[in-house]
């Protein structure tokens, strides 16, 4: 009896091909938020390839980081310079199957502040984050077409809230007295565009280095000189260099979200970038400034 | 046999050049050299390093040369015109400004932040379609063009690379060319735009046409 059982559920036509999940990589702490939002309650597995508490601009390559990459569907990459470590971990994975998405196709980059290659943080940016999540709705689509309006109304959502975020920063930001800010690394220019804002000059020599004391002392003649008295700085930059700034040159010190480490969750994106905005808000949005 | 000998025979003597005359060609030949780069060196509009290499034509300027505010402006039409490529690929239309603005999509819908307010139009009919926004007042005109191509990728699952920049693909399979032009001043007349280049608009391109990269990303 048991024999016959199992003979007809092998002869019965397996659900489980439309029921199995798309298993989704992710190289980016922002990627697995978009892509969480995207799938909704569609069968999606998103998998964040590296571990939640190390930045990309610090990882190394584990072997049990590269085990998650075996049977991949789809790999979601910046593709500009934030992981460029994921080809050889793909090589090494033995993944040739997996589709590699590359958010950053089209879309229009910004020089890095200190010229050369091009700035890669795309992802700090409401614009990008809802361009983007329309490409992997695309591109997600084409592998799943019976998926492509469930996707479609999951991003139209997305987009719809990360607009109604951004648009809170404009509004409040658009008779702001100072516009002019200074960043501990480059890694916000297209954020501040998007808010009216503009980088005038940027603490890391290069993203991840700590300054020399000739080149905090070169910024500090800097923020004397042009004024500029907003510093947006992380929790993990040496706080005794912020202090320095602030001592020296006069300059307030506030705290933003990189998006780059803790907890992969679906609203981590929205969270943190609301927080950036009302940290942003606060620093800048006032008239009672002297 | 003799003859062809006595005509095709001739000797040459070859001697090595001094080692002054050869310092002296070999500086001559890197002046050249130099100098040929000097004037087929990239100008400063090709942009940043990272960028691909590839020709701009007279009527095509890059997106990393614009100042940040009309850098601001294309990033939200890019925005805007995949928003409006769902509406399409869905209804089988182009939707109208107000429809855009209604559901809140930029640049449809004013930025506070950015100076001078554009008012956008919708105009055309298969195949080339523009949204037009034109400013209020004195200001830079911008307008995408919009062209369906009644092409359509065929079963086997396409690849981010099969496209670029100015190739998109809509949910439905449909490809559209696409592109997005700036003029320093708004268009004299209300005609639907076909051939922007030749009225005084500038293709706005996030990198030179080149040939497509390898891969699959």
């Amino acid at each position: 009896m048991k024999t016959w059982a199992l003979l007809l559920a092998l002869a019965l036509p397996l659900p489980a091909q439309a029921a199995a999940p798309l298993k989704v990589g992710v190289t980016l702490h922002p990627y697995y938020s978009w892509a969480q939002n995207l799938a909704g309650e569609l069968p999606i597995e998103v998998r964040a390839v590296l571990p939640g508490d190390v930045d990309a601009g610090s990882y190394q390559p584990r072997p049990e980081d590269i085990k998650r990459l075996i049977d991949l569907d789809v790999l979601v990459i910046n593709g500009i310079g934030h992981d460029d470590f994921i080809h050889d971990m793909v090589k090494a994975s033995g993944n040739t199957r997996v589709q590699i998405i590359n958010l950053n196709e089209g879309v229009p980059l910004i020089g890095n502040r200190r010229g050369g290659a091009v700035n890669s943080h795309t992802f700090i940016s409401f614009t990008n984050a809802i361009q983007q999540t329309y490409t992997l709705e695309k591109a997600i689509g084409r592998l799943r077409p019976e998926w492509a309006p469930a996707l479609r109304k999951n991003a139209s959502a997305y987009a719809q809230r990360l607009r109604a975020i951004k648009q809170k920063g404009t509004a409040a930001l658009v008779n702001a007295p100072e516009t002019r800010v200074v960043t501990v690394h480059d890694g916000y220019s297209y954020l501040m565009q998007e808010l009216g804002l503009e980088v005038a000059a940027v603490v890391e020599p290069a993203h991840g280095l700590v300054p020399s004391a000739a080149e905090l002392q070169g910024l500090i003649e800097v923020l004397k000189k042009e004024k500029l008295r907003h510093v947006f700085g992380e929790e993990s930059f040496p706080k005794p260099l912020l202090k320095v700034l602030e001592d020296a040159a006069g300059a307030k010190v506030h705290v933003i979200s990189h998006v780059a480490t803790g907890p992969y969750t679906a609203p981590k994106f929205e969270q943190e970038m609301e927080h950036n905005l009302s940290v942003i808000i606060q620093a800048l949005g006032h008239q009672d400034r002297p | 046999m003799q003859g062809r000998q006595a005509v095709g025979r001739r000797t040459v003597e070859a001697r090595s050049p001094s080692a002054k005359k050869e310092t002296v060609v070999v500086i001559g030949v890197a002046v050249l050299v130099l100098a040929a780069g000097l004037v087929l060196a990239p100008g400063p509009t090709r942009g940043p390093e990272a960028l691909p290499s590839g020709e701009l034509l007279p009527y095509q300027r890059l997106f990393s040369t614009l100042p940040p505010e009309d850098q601001l402006r294309y990033r939200e039409l890019l925005e805007g015109v995949m928003e409006a490529e769902s509406l399409r690929a869905e209804s089988g239309a182009w939707p109208t400004v107000e429809t855009l603005i209604t559901a809140g999509i930029p640049p449809f819908v004013p930025n506070p932040i950015l100076k001078g307010t554009l008012t956008w139009a919708q105009r055309g009919q298969a195949p080339v379609y523009n949204y037009l926004g034109q400013p209020n007042g004195a200001g830079v005109a911008w307008l995408v063009l919009l062209q369906e191509s009644g092409d359509r990728l065929g079963k086997e699952v396409p690849t981010v690379a099969d496209l670029d920049e100015q190739h998109h693909l809509l949910s439905n399979g449909e490809i559209i060319h696409f592109s997005v032009w700036r003029r320093d001043s708004a268009p004299t007349d209300d005609e639907l735009i076909i051939l922007p280049m030749t009225e005084g608009w500038t293709q706005i391109l996030v990198a030179p046409e080149g040939p497509k990269k390898e891969g699959n990303t």
